[in-house]
């Protein structure tokens, strides 16, 4: 689900990271939908030599996924046509501006080491075991052999924790029910420069995205299964499904198994393309909004407490977007503070109060999942609301952005009819007590979108003079607004990063010449003049700002896209 | 023939006074049969101002005008009357001159003329109504025009107060963080003592109040706590304000008044933006 600044932003990130030809077949997938190559080749106007590699590009970095339809011949009696559609996957693209957080994340977790490889996959999209291995002992300047083993250790680590996953299939069948309806509906939409901020052919494609990812999705179980050769290193699934089949009769065939696995375990390292899992990064950064909130909102007790909830849930999620939690019993909450290293010396009675609560509060953080649990189960169970949790950010965000850039009275304004549902310009300045501005104000939140008016004719001719005026602000309309305005500003500051490295092109490189003949160990005759140190100097402030600032925004980005 | 008119004056004068709330044409036209001194004899008294005419229904009924009253219309004319009796009859709500002249079937010119009487007489005043400035409605000089009119206790001069609202705001919050917990008569009361202000504010003022706060998210409603009951709606300062930052704010797009117009490559882009120019070169 992209917004129309939504799909400028992501052509621009594929821009600065992998240059303009690959940017214009990305721009062709994101503006038209999925597209058979020759397609691809027509519209981006592209020889298929750059098309192709292009694609494989953005395939090894997934930001875009093959998939196989076949199509009915032209005939009964002519054979049926098998035709690869390209279709990209923007969630993925908008990934790529985010990658400095997930490296954050999985430094707080696992360290450095772990850090560095997950750098590595991010750099090169896919790896196999055996490629992992090859390039951290090319950075540490050591023989394979040496790091191996604490690669693989690593590498457990992550695969464990769902950090990283092996690769989807490459080319999945899309045979669900009629595919090529769908495709037909979005295939023909042309770039669309204006216009509402979703339209139809938006949802339409965001399906298909869906659906294709979905066919291409490895098994649950096989997911995060580790290679063979270090099956023992992890607790993976396999094992104790093997442990299981312990008669007489089946031990030969544990042996031929044993004999396969070792050839399978080469086959796995040099073979099994691995990529880092976007999901998982994704659900910790969800659970840290969560539990920030309820540090800001409540107090720390509750957010130790929320923060073990969702930490001993976490394996049971199954979407990103998950609604609730998986219950969790008295027994089973406390037992997860006290695991956790904030929460190891609390109190029970604080434990119990701080549910309690979390649960009283008007926003429901957490809620009694159902009495049938019974006092067998240890009481009560709970879960944690995280979508109420998420939408009262969202919600408190929203309002913020609209008391910062309209104004105290249109915020109470906006929030009078986000309440009230629909109203008339009379009573909208009585209830909100700006009888005098409330017309200016309306029709300046009206220009940006923020509320919509609508006509009641009283009178079969539409004489407006007549008509009743009704007032009101759809959430779900602005909750798109805001989206298309992060994603519009976002792009603002990539471009403008761009174009100031532009202009100071010249005076990069040559720092860029200087710090290679430093490198080579020649004396660096030249400096540079003091009015260069400056031009250096402003132009990394000015990038850092930059920086920073599209961080900062990408947080909210997350918050209203990805949460 | 003059003593058969000053009969009949007296014959209509003691009839109106048997029939206190209006004498109907038609008891008239029984009891004085004489068509032509009956005329004669009305257009004598109201001439005079010791009469005056109503139209009850489809009826038209007489009045004796009272002798202090017949002081205050003595001299005007019955175009002057009749524009009264419309003014009196708008009460506190006022009317137009357009209205009037609908009402009275007068041309304008009859009309400011009568008003102008009317008021030189301090008998009717002009008041701004706060619903459209520019026009004036008309109502009996004694009455307190009405809150239409006016527009209520926030109107001083039929100018809505702002800064009136906003202190009473201010007082009311301040009050409430003091006090941590209160319902709307206890705001009011606090308010009212305080003597901030001379004009008289009913609960349904401070209800008023107190629901701009809570939007504002200054304030939280609840039900009950502390001494109250949990049926009673009370005040509480916000737990969570709305935030007075936010990500995109602090760019200069968040807050930009051309976002919409700004294009990469356009006339209004990032590149060439000197909102970012000014925010960069600090
Ligand atoms: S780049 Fe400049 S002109 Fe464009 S939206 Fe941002 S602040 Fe406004």
């Amino acid at each position: 689900m992209a917004t129309a600044f939504g799909r400028t932003l992501c052509c621009n990130l594929i821009q600065t990271h992998f240059g303009d030809v690959v940017e214009r077949v990305v721009e062709c997938l994101i503006n038209r939908g999925p597209l058979a190559f020759g397609d691809i080749s027509r519209y981006s106007e592209l020889g298929s030599e750059a098309v192709k590699s292009s694609i494989l590009v953005l395939i090894q970095h997934s930001c875009v996924q093959a998939f196989k339809v076949e199509h009915e011949g032209a005939s009964a009696t002519a054979p049926r046509r098998v035709v690869t559609y390209y279709v990209a996957i923007s969630d993925n693209i908008f990934h790529r501006m985010r990658f400095p957080k997930f490296l954050v994340a999985v430094r707080e977790d696992f360290g450095e080491e772990a850090e560095s490889l997950v750098e590595g996959l991010l750099e090169h999209g896919r790896l196999t075991l055996e490629q992992i291995i090859q390039r951290t002992a090319a950075k540490a300047a050591k023989a394979e052999g040496e790091v191996a083993n604490e690669v693989k250790e690593t590498f457990t680590k992550l695969v464990t924790a769902r950090f990283i996953e092996r690769c989807p299939s490459p080319e999945p069948w899309l045979n669900q029910k009629d595919p090529r309806e769908l495709l037909s509906k979005v295939a023909r939409g042309a770039s669309k420069v204006r216009g509402p901020v979703l339209s139809a052919e938006d949802i339409v494609q965001s399906e298909v995205v869906q659906r294709v990812i979905k066919a291409a999705a490895p098994l649950e179980t096989q997911r995060f299964q580790l290679p063979v050769s270090m099956a023992g290193l992890g607790v993976s699934d396999s094992d104790s499904q093997m442990a299981e089949g312990s008669q007489a009769s089946e031990k030969r065939k544990l042996e031929a198994l044993e004999m396969d696995m070792k050839t399978a375990a080469a086959v796995d390292e040099k073979e099994v393309l691995w990529r880092v899992n976007f999901e998982e990064f994704l659900r910790k950064m969800r659970h840290q909004t969560c539990v920030d909130t309820v540090k800001t909102e409540l107090d720390i007790g509750a957010s130790v407490v929320l923060s073990a909830m969702l930490q001993a849930t976490r394996k049971d999620e199954t979407s990103v977007r998950q609604h609730h939690s998986v219950p969790l019993s008295m027994d089973g909450i406390t037992q997860a503070v006290w695991s956790t290293p904030d929460g190891q010396h609390m109190p029970l009675e604080r434990i119990r109060s701080s549910v309690q609560q979390l649960a009283s509060d008007k926003i429901g953080y957490i809620s009694r999942a159902g009495e049938r649990a019974g006092p067998a189960l240890g009481g009560n169970s709970y879960s944690v609301n995280m979508h109420n949790i998420i939408e009262a950010r969202q919600k408190s965000e929203v309002e913020g952005i609209v008391l910062q850039r309209f104004g105290r009275e249109c915020c109470r304004i906006f929030r009078l009819l986000v309440r009230k549902g629909q109203l008339e310009q009379k009573q909208i300045g009585e209830q909100a007590m700006a009888p005098k501005t409330v017309k200016a104000l309306l029709y300046c939140l009206l220009k940006e979108q923020y509320v919509q008016v609508q006509e009641i004719a009283r009178t079969s001719e539409h004489v407006a003079r007549q008509s009743i005026f009704l007032w009101k602000a759809d959430y779900q309309v602005v909750l798109h607004r805001v989206l298309d305005d992060l994603y519009h500003a976002a792009t603002n500051l990539c471009l403008r990063h761009a174009h100031e490295i532009r202009k100071e092109q010249e005076v990069l490189e040559l720092v860029d010449q200087l710090d290679a003949r430093k490198d080579a160990g020649s004396d660096a005759h030249v400096t540079l003049t003091s009015d260069q140190q400056e031009q250096v100097k402003r132009i990394s402030r000015i990038t850092k700002i930059l920086d920073v600032s599209l961080l900062k925004l990408d947080d909210t980005i997350l918050l209203f896209h990805d949460f | 023939m003059a003593s058969g008119l000053a009969q009949t004056i007296n014959k209509v004068l003691d009839l109106c006074r048997a029939h206190a709330d209006g004498l109907p044409q038609k008891v008239l036209d029984e009891e004085i049969p004489d068509l032509e001194l009956l005329s004669q004899a009305i257009n004598f008294l109201l001439s005079k101002q010791k009469l005056v005419v109503f139209t009850q229904g489809d009826n038209i009924v007489y009045k004796e005008q009272n002798t202090e009253v017949a002081v205050k219309f003595k001299g005007l004319t019955s175009e002057d009357m009749l524009v009264y009796q419309s003014i009196e009859a708008a009460a506190n709500q006022g009317i137009w001159t357009a209205d009037l002249k609908r009402r009275t079937n007068l041309q304008q010119p009859q009309i400011n003329k009568a008003l102008k009487n009317l008021e030189g007489r301090s008998l009717v005043k002009a008041v701004k109504t706060v619903t459209n400035k520019n026009r004036k409605v008309y109502m009996l000089f004694e009455l307190t025009p009405s809150r239409e009119v006016t527009g209520g206790a926030w109107y001083t001069e039929q100018d809505y107060d702002a800064e009136f609202v906003d202190v009473v705001k201010q007082q009311c919050l301040q009050f409430i963080t003091k006090q941590g917990l209160a319902d709307l008569q206890a705001i009011a009361d606090a308010i009212r003592k305080s003597g901030i202000t001379q004009v008289e504010l009913g609960l349904e003022e401070f209800k008023q109040i107190m629901d701009t706060l809570v939007l504002d998210g200054d304030v939280d409603e609840t039900m009950g706590g502390e001494t109250y009951s949990s049926d009673t709606v009370c005040y509480r300062v916000a737990k969570s304000r709305i935030p007075e930052t936010s990500a995109l704010t602090n760019i200069p797009c968040g807050i930009c008044p051309v976002l919409r117009e700004c294009q990469p490559g356009g006339l209004i882009s990032p590149e060439t933006c000197v909102y970012f120019d000014q925010w960069l070169s600090f």
